[in-house]
């Protein structure tokens, strides 16, 4: 007996940015300066950069369902990113979950999804500190797949999976004086 | 009638303006026409529809926090069509000529005759003051150490050696390489010592290796500091710190903190050019993006400059 199977077509709900965080989106870029937190690299004063942030907090798995809408260019994708490092971890690893989504489907070039696995404070050591955890072994190993072979980031990568990178994100956080990586609760 | 405008600037003796902009020592002259075909002898002075009287130049220089002094004449009578600077400050300097026909004046600066090629960020990000038709600078240093750091700098505009990404030849046998981390106080030290004529030492150690000084070592400014293996800012020997000059020249370390909640976090270091660009090594490529003037697409925090005492 023959089967039909339907499809029901997944509905992007269209998010409607409010014009503070369409205005930051369109006029901010983050400082030439590396990882930095978004705190630190703005190109403007605060004001304008806080209601981004607490605005992306809120909204980030709708800001990435249409971040090809709201934010195609890498230097507006780089905004959302580094707003995302606030979230709270199981979050934030879902999110990078959905960059992996769109880089897979072309919205995400492999140098913005590296930007945003190599993030530092404040999510730095996350990857590393947890990497017996089982969303980041698949995470990390999605990542592996996704990203050219030939990234320098693929190094560091294996290193995370193999717990070797572990030691090395908490000396940093201990050296820089910030906070250590945080530990995922078990689920 | 109409009259051919375009305010150009050369050094005395070059034959033809500089692409990489006007550089020179102090007591060297530039030369200054409303028409390159003044300085190249296409147009003859004589032939130029324009007497002396009718043409008065003036300069204002650049001040350490990016505005300006006030427009001032460089010689108490005008000096026509083609003026002769024999430089005697140092510093950063915009350029205009007050043109006066029948009692009406107009003026023309001088400005940009095409996009700065290194104006962007590693992200593409292009600072307007960059841009075609913005304001051009002619820049007069003290010392030739200034010029020679500054050409190191230059050459390196657009390369991707210094990326944080990146890994570097160790700087010393058995030495670090930086790989994954900003390089832009890596950029100043090997600028500066490639330059031949103003050293900068392996001033920190850190779990037994030698490191460069940090940009926080080249701000050498007030603040409270976050990351505890750094405490405070080594004094750099043979260099002597500025703060924030009156009067910033090219070819000084420029820098500036990086701020959290209040703290000092880091720092960003570069080489200063002639128009006050930062010639810096950013996440990815070294670029002339940042800019000791305003507005919001340069620095805003305060920017320090050191220089090397010989």
């Amino acid at each position: 007996m023959a089967c039909v199977v339907l499809f029901t077509p997944q509905l992007v709900k269209a998010i409607d940015l409010p014009p503070q965080v369409k205005n930051y989106l369109q006029t901010q870029h983050l400082l030439d300066e590396g990882s930095r937190p978004l705190a630190d690299c703005n190109a403007t004063q605060t004001g304008s950069g806080d209601v981004f942030l607490q605005y992306t907090m809120s909204n980030w798995s709708a800001m990435l369902d249409n971040l090809a809408t709201i934010a195609p260019a890498p230097k507006q994708q780089k905004l959302v990113i580094r707003a995302m490092e606030y979230l709270p971890p199981r979050d934030y690893l879902k999110a990078l979950n959905k960059l992996c989504d769109l880089n897979a489907a072309g919205v995400v070039k492999s140098q913005i999804l590296e930007f945003a696995v190599r993030a530092r404070t404040p999510k730095n050591g996350l990857l590393s500190n947890n990497y017996q955890d089982p969303q980041v072994v698949q995470l990390v190993q999605r990542l592996q797949s996704l990203l050219p072979k030939d990234s320098q980031t693929q190094g560091w990568l294996s290193d995370i999976l193999s717990g070797k990178q572990k030691a090395v994100d908490q000396q940093w956080a201990d050296e820089e004086g910030v906070a250590a990586p945080a530990t995922l609760s078990a689920q | 009638m109409l009259v051919p405008v375009q305010i150009t600037l050369q050094p005395q003796g070059a034959s033809a303006p500089p692409t990489t902009g006007v550089l020179v020592k102090k007591g060297d002259t530039i030369q200054m026409a409303l028409n390159p075909g003044l300085l190249n002898g296409t147009i003859p002075l004589t032939s130029y529809p324009l007497q002396t009287s009718q043409v008065n130049w003036q300069y204002r220089e650049m001040n350490g926090d990016g505005t300006f002094t006030d427009w001032t004449n460089f010689q108490a009578s005008p000096e026509g069509p083609e003026f002769n600077y024999t430089t005697t400050l140092g510093g950063i300097f915009q350029v205009q000529a007050i043109i006066t026909v029948n009692g009406a004046s107009e003026t023309w600066q001088y400005n940009r005759q095409q996009d700065d090629p290194y104006g962007a960020d590693s992200d593409g990000n292009f600072n307007p003051i960059y841009a075609k038709g913005q304001p051009d600078y002619f820049g007069v240093v003290d010392s030739q150490w200034q010029i020679d750091v500054r050409n190191q700098a230059r050459a390196l505009l657009g390369s991707t050696a210094y990326s944080e990404a990146g890994s570097l030849p160790p700087i010393y046998s058995g030495g670090p390489t930086f790989a994954g981390h900003d390089k832009c106080n890596v950029f100043v030290y090997m600028m500066c010592n490639a330059a031949g004529d103003a050293s900068v030492g392996l001033i920190r150690t850190h779990h037994g290796v030698n490191l460069p000084p940090l940009a926080i070592d080249w701000y050498d400014g007030p603040g409270t500091w976050l990351m505890p293996w750094v405490a405070s800012p080594i004094a750099i020997p043979g260099w002597a710190s500025l703060g924030q000059p009156t009067w910033p020249e090219p070819g000084y370390v420029v820098s500036r903190p990086a701020y959290s909640g209040g703290q000092i976090t880091g720092g960003h270091t570069g080489i200063l050019d002639y128009d006050g660009a930062w010639i810096n090594a950013g996440s990815v490529t070294v670029n002339r993006y940042p800019n000791i003037t305003p507005p919001g697409n340069s620095y805003n925090n305060p920017e320090h400059c050191t220089y090397h005492t010989p």
